[in-house]
């Protein structure tokens, strides 16, 4: 889904800030700089021109980890969208806080029960002063394992 | 090394490819592809995410006979061709997946809690990278998960503790002969999005 109107996204926004939200100051270093941002990120999310919301429709052909499993039928598609606002200089990020009034949401769009809601994911030119660049991500050498698990990779 | 091509080039021709060779695949080439995994986003960055990378034949023979032993879609004369061609080549990888010579297992560290979709937000988007990284690496791969049928026996083969889901079995390995990366065939996106409104388009 591909939300522009105003009236709409204030709607969707509200909801989002509505959901619980861990304390920033609970938390340790870096997480507690991630969700200030995010927080405050929520308090402006109406702002953002369009929300792209991926849903999965569900018609019985289900993976045998319903759940979990349905993720891999559409969070590839999350990152091509992410990865395609990057190349275009459009900013966005991949958040899922909406979920927690799902029911709600999907009443205001008009979004069937045999549909799933994804993602939401805000999309607009990035504000001054901020901007792509290296991510910051731990070692490989501490993620990935060898033939089996606590195998550690050399690298 | 093949030239490099665009994100969206990628993004346009990186499709399922069931078709592999056994040729070896540098350990390079398996560093590269791991590397643009973990720059996917992860919920909080909190990059709860384990990868295995599989080239023990051993261990490849025991998935893979497990692998088959599961009930899996079979080719009908009521599929569509597009579908049978698809199964045939999901046959085929059962047939073969110990001579594919690497597999990378993606897998997601959790607190124990349900499995939701919301979990797979942190470890999609990187399996993902991983599908694109090989079609910019020349390689070939495909999202399987058929193994999630016998997860438990397959995480004791791999020795992947309890809060730890598996996301997917991702065969890596150079493409057959004849087999090629290309436009993928997608339903037209104007049949997908809705605005403002469901049905809206």
């Amino acid at each position: 889904m591909v939300v522009k109107d105003a009236e709409i996204r204030r709607k969707i926004a509200d909801y989002y800030r509505m959901a619980p939200a861990p304390n920033p100051d609970e938390l340790p270093q870096p997480r507690r700089r991630i969700y200030r941002e995010a927080n405050e990120f929520a308090q402006r999310l109406h702002e953002v021109p369009v929300f792209i919301i991926p849903c999965i429709v569900h018609d019985g052909s289900v993976p045998s980890n319903p759940a979990f499993g349905r993720g891999s039928f559409i969070f590839p598609a999350v990152q091509n969208i992410l990865l395609a606002a990057r190349g275009l200089g459009l900013g966005s990020i991949l958040t899922g806080r909406h979920t927690m009034f799902d029911k709600e949401v999907k009443e205001i769009l008009g979004i069937p029960d045999n549909v799933d809601t994804a993602a939401l994911l805000p999309i607009g030119y990035v504000a001054d002063g901020h901007g792509y660049g290296p991510t910051r991500r731990r070692a490989l050498e501490e993620v990935v394992f060898t033939d089996r698990w606590g195998n550690n990779w050399g690298g | 090394m093949p030239e490099e091509i665009g994100l969206f080039e990628a993004m346009y021709t990186q499709r399922a490819i069931r078709y592999l060779k056994p040729d070896p695949v540098p350990d390079e080439l398996i560093q590269k592809i791991l590397d643009a995994a973990i720059r996917a986003p992860s919920g909080g960055n909190t990059q709860q995410w384990a990868f295995l990378v599989i080239r023990d034949q051993e261990t490849k023979r025991k998935i893979a006979e497990r692998f088959r032993s599961a009930r899996g879609t079979r080719t009908s004369p009521d599929m569509s061709p597009r579908e049978q061609r698809i199964y045939r080549g999901v046959d085929y990888m059962a047939q073969h997946l110990e001579e594919v010579p690497v597999f990378i297992v993606p897998c997601i560290r959790h607190d124990g809690s349900p499995s939701t979709m919301g979990r797979g937000a942190s470890i999609y988007p990187a399996v993902q990278n991983i599908l694109l990284a090989a079609r910019g690496l020349g390689l070939g791969s495909v999202l399987t998960s058929r193994h999630k049928m016998f997860e438990d026996e397959f995480k004791e083969i791999l020795g992947i503790p309890q809060n730890v889901e598996t996301a997917a079995l991702l065969p890596i390995g150079y493409l057959a002969d004849g087999v090629r990366y290309g436009p993928n065939r997608r339903d037209p996106v104007e049949e997908v999005t809705f605005y403002d409104r469901w049905g809206n388009t």
